[in-house]
């Protein structure tokens, strides 16, 4: 029983100290308070990771691909903030799912979306789950999974946030939140606009002289609305809606920038996400219900005829019951109906398609030391077959005293990808009759809490396999439209992960310390084309470090990221001097800043200024694109509360 | 007289200094044939890769050169996603795409000049006279086809004299009767541009097109294609009677693909073309008979996967067809005799798109 006690202390204790971080695995945390909690409850063993609310802090005048590229051990392809494509544990952009409350807002026609057009400004928490999430996310969600999430305040009152942001480049973020609400009723308003010019100067490398970049600049602006009405503390109805339109110049290559003749065409993209859902949990069954609306539009060039555009509704319906503390279980049905309007679509090929999800989960804790879930899904989709996906995963709790516990967890997952519209019906080229990529994640780690009065750590070390069949790459067949996609190879993705989060207090004192190191290689096993056979996939790094360091005393902070970046394999064909593949140079990043929070006029304001790029260090993060050396950013905000908050 | 004999040694020495001074010896041949003799792959690569090379096989000695361009000019990568390749009085041109540029290579590739002034998006070239005129998209042409022009490039002052405005895309280029023949791959036409007076006229096509050949009755043969964003049932082979400008059409479905995807026999008895039809799009060598203006049962090549450039050894009549297997991955070219049996089939370059035989 004093173990118990112990444990839970523990557990409470690392809990409020790392809940940025992330939740102890062995406690059950349904966090009402947030509108999209994480998936744990229902996935042990699994990785799953939160943003720190400093770092969220930091990266919030910047996309998601800043702030995952510079906290985490992801690789992003990037050029200068234009277009960001993830390859999660080496997976290809359109095998990770991003997640904004019941919607996945990848694009249905490429599959994947722009990380630099997700703004951090909207959002309030970033989950992040490792490896195959399809049992639980659906199609796509074969590398991983991103979580975008909302705090739910429940605001009594009036509250408004504002934040300018202005940095090197041209670079403005305008934002603002407005909460009011009498602690029934919440209306939560944010919205902001961001510019960047881009006109940041590079060395060619062809004749070692400086040019200004041209052609890269970027305008975003977005609206995100709640409404929420809390009908009693277990009962509420939540709404979100987020409107988005960005546009960027398509930066072009270093090499057509420094021409004479450079021709600059813009993209743009607008989206309506729309998510509202109801949940009770007054009863011993409880239940939520969710509708959703997305409209996602593409034009290129600003040509109206060449548009792609598809929209899609979306409705859930979920049960979920603990049997006992030890014992729950949920099912649930996601339906969704989506209509294309792609100029290169024919009709007679594709008018709409429909797809159902039935699922089911359930978790089982026995002897307080192991905890064991498991997840099924079927997915059907209109003139497709879809394979069935379950996972299991178990935790068990090796170790504990009074300050410490060691856990050991597994995860076993299947997961798939149907294939995109794009793949499916674009031309004469689309294929409706490929398979659906097919993969298996297997999943081990080990995991160390400590948690004293003076310092607290958490500890990670994992390690994945994971094997996709039936991958899909778009390869030239010569006739007819050239590019044709087919399931082609085979990928073997492996690698270890380590994840450290410490803080340590003294004398006023508080250092937090976070190291992430992961190692991914990986593997074409097999191939249409035996000669990529045992290659690694391009775009891949091997080996992927961050470190980020702050130090806060009264209210100042400083904060100090760096992060290393290995080198990438960008082609089989090769040059003269590599004549295996060619390569790109790993870089390092540092990045610094320092804020100070203030009051004036009873009123708290911060000040932030950040250096990015400290050591000025010239790199490319995808082959042939320029990106931005040192550059400097201030930023100011305040947060207005007229009322107090519940 | 024996002074006479005297003198010899003087006139023998002086009859040699002036032999070893006569114009022909003073000039030291700097392309010498057997350095220069051979097929020339061009292989595209790809936008944002450095995969972009030249091949250089030397037929005779049955000896291969992978990136003979990057060991000619101190490897360096020509970044360009080269788009077409084009030999004209000792130089060698080369359209590239990102950047914008056609780069200029003396007949042992190394690089002698670019030239980026008034060219966006070139594709293709001619020649004649002193004057190479360059097809030009001029931008993105798939969303406003009104801005692609020929560029009048002048081969002696080294400049672009002038544009002409050219809508519809033009690709494929020929010259003939005077007159310059443009393949409108945004327009279901050829254009035709009298070289006088520039005026521009059109011959209209069941498709868009991409490529012209000329025979030796300087009439043309174009490729009639359909593609994702002008999909047509017109796709064919098209032959144009330079004198009346009147087209007749041969019903195929055509490859897709830009540069070289028709080539005629030495005797020019024989047309080859890339072709396939149905899905998957797996691709096809079909044989055209020119005397009989019918396609030949038998193609030369089924079933194979990724071809994009077809070429004819204009020596010894050998057909070089280049497979594509991507554009970060080395290509194959496979070579059949002039009667159909295949010889041999090579490695070379991502993304190979056509054949330049120089000698």
């Amino acid at each position: 029983m004093r173990r118990f006690i112990l444990s839970g202390l523990l557990a409470l204790c690392v809990f409020s100290l790392f809940a940025q971080h992330h939740s102890l695995s062995d406690t059950i945390v349904l966090e009402e308070v947030s509108t999209y909690a994480t998936v744990k409850k229902y996935q042990a063993g699994a990785k799953v990771e939160s943003i720190s609310a400093e770092q969220l802090d930091i990266a919030q005048a910047g996309s998601l691909n800043d702030l995952l590229g510079r906290f985490t051990p992801l690789y992003l392809k990037a050029d200068a903030g234009g277009l960001a494509t993830i390859r999660f544990r080496g997976t290809s952009a359109d095998h990770t799912s991003i997640n904004f409350g019941g919607i996945n807002i990848n694009s249905l026609t490429l599959g994947s979306s722009n990380f630099s057009s997700v703004p951090m400004y909207l959002f309030d928490d970033v989950d992040l789950q490792y490896g195959s999430s399809s049992a639980v996310n659906g199609s796509g969600s074969i590398g991983g999974a991103v979580y975008l999430g909302l705090k739910n305040n429940w605001t009594d009152g009036f509250r408004v946030q504002a934040t300018g942001s202005f940095a090197s480049f041209g670079e403005q973020l305008y934002g603002t939140k407005v909460y009011v609400g009498n602690g029934k009723f919440e209306s939560v308003t944010r919205l902001y606009y961001f510019t960047r010019e881009n006109d940041f100067t590079f060395r060619y490398p062809q004749d070692g002289k400086e040019y200004t970049q041209r052609g890269a600049r970027i305008e975003n602006m977005g609206l995100l609305q709640e409404l929420n009405y809390r009908f009693d503390s277990q009962q509420w109805l939540k709404t979100s809606i987020w409107l988005e339109d960005d546009w960027h110049e398509k930066q072009p290559e270093m090499a057509s920038s420094v021409g004479d003749n450079l021709v600059i065409s813009g993209l743009d993209n607008e989206h309506i996400r729309l998510w509202s859902e109801y949940e009770n949990r007054n009863h011993a069954i409880n239940y939520k219900a969710g509708v959703g609306y997305v409209r996602d539009v593409q034009i290129d060039g600003e040509n109206n005829e060449q548009k792609i555009s598809t929209d899609r509704l979306v409705a859930e319906l979920e049960g979920k019951q603990d049997i006992t503390t030890n014992f729950g279980y949920k099912a649930g049905l996601k339906y969704m109906y989506v209509e294309p309007d792609v100029y290169s679509y024919s009709a007679a090929v594709i008018d709409y398609e429909q797809r159902a999800d039935l699922y089911a989960s359930a978790f089982y804790t026995a002897w307080r030391k192991l905890k064991l879930t498991l997840n099924l899904r079927q997915q059907f989709v209109t003139d497709f077959e879809v394979p069935f996906t379950p996972s299991v995963g178990a935790e068990y709790r090796l170790y504990t005293n009074a300050l410490s516990i060691v856990k050991l967890n597994g995860n076993v997952s299947r997961s798939y990808r149907v294939p995109t519209f794009n793949d499916r019906f674009w031309g004469v080229q689309g294929n409706p009759d490929l398979n659906p990529e097919k993969g298996m994640n297997y999943e081990m780690g080990i995991q160390y809490q400590y948690c004293s009065e003076v310092f607290q750590t958490d500890l990670k070390l994992n390690g994945f396999y994971m094997d996709v069949d039936d991958w899909i790459e778009w390869r030239p067949t010569g006739t007819n439209g050239d590019w044709v996609p087919e399931n082609r190879s085979r990928v073997i993705s492996k690698g270890i992960e380590f994840t450290s989060n410490s803080d340590l207090f003294f004398d006023g004192y508080d250092i937090s310390i976070s190291l992430n190191y992961s190692y991914n290689p990986t593997e074409i096993k097999e191939d249409g084309l035996n000669r990529l056979v045992g290659k690694r996939l391009i775009y891949t790094p091997e080996h992927i470090a961050n470190t980020f360091i702050q130090f806060k005393y009264n209210n100042w902070s400083l904060s100090v990221d760096g992060s290393f970046t290995g080198d990438r394999q960008v082609d089989y064909s090769g040059s003269i001097a590599n004549p295996e593949g060619n390569l790109l140079d790993a870089y390092a990043m540092l990045n610094c800043g320092i804020s100070r929070k203030l009051i004036v006029l009873e009123q708290p304001i911060s000040l932030r200024f950040n250096v990015r790029n400290v050591l000025d260090n010239d790199y490319q993060n995808q082959l042939n694109y320029a990106m931005p050396g040192r550059s400097f950013q201030l930023s100011l905000s305040t947060d207005l509360k007229f009322y107090k908050n519940n | 007289m024996k002074k006479l004999v005297k003198l010899l040694p003087f006139f023998l020495a002086l009859v040699a200094l002036v032999a070893s001074c006569s114009d022909d010896d003073d000039i030291i041949d700097q392309n010498p044939d057997e350095l220069v003799k051979g097929a020339y792959i061009l292989n595209y690569g790809g936008y944002s890769n450095d995969a972009a090379s030249v091949t250089k096989y030397d037929y005779d000695a049955d000896q291969l050169t992978s990136f003979y361009d990057q060991q000619q000019n101190n490897g360096a990568i020509m970044v360009s996603a080269p788009q077409w390749i084009y030999e004209h009085d000792a130089h060698i041109y080369v359209m590239g795409n990102e950047p914008d540029r056609v780069i200029i290579y003396d007949p042992l590739f190394v690089g002698q000049d670019t030239i980026t002034t008034d060219i966006v998006k070139p594709r293709n070239c001619i020649a004649d006279g002193d004057y190479l005129y360059i097809a030009c998209w001029g931008g993105e042409v798939w969303n406003d086809n009104s801005i692609s022009y020929i560029a009048k490039y002048n081969t002696v002052t080294k400049t672009v004299e002038s544009t002409i405005a050219l809508p519809g895309g033009p690709e494929g280029l020929e010259v003939a009767n005077g007159k310059l023949y443009a393949a409108l791959n945004y327009e279901n036409a050829v254009a035709v541009i009298d070289l006088s007076s520039e005026a521009v006229s059109y011959i209209e096509t069941t498709a868009v097109c991409s490529y012209l050949l000329k025979d030796n009755s300087g009439n043309l043969y174009v490729s009639l294609v359909g593609t994702y964003s002008n999909p047509s049932e017109g796709a064919g082979l098209g032959y144009i009677n330079t004198a009346t400008d009147e087209i007749t059409i041969y019903p195929l479905t055509m490859s897709s693909s830009y540069a070289t995807i028709m080539a005629l026999s030495n005797d020019k008895a024989k047309l080859y073309a890339i072709g396939a039809s149905g899905y998957p799009v797996v691709g096809g060598v079909r044989v055209f008979n020119t005397q009989t203006k019918e396609f030949e049962e038998e193609a030369l090549i089924s079933d194979v996967t990724g071809i994009k450039g077809i070429s004819v050894n204009p020596e010894n009549g050998d057909i070089y067809v280049l497979i594509d297997n991507g554009s970060n991955v080395n290509g194959e070219m496979k070579i059949y005799s002039a009667d159909h049996e295949l010889q041999d089939t090579k490695e070379v370059g991502a993304s190979p798109a056509m054949t330049l035989f120089l000698d």
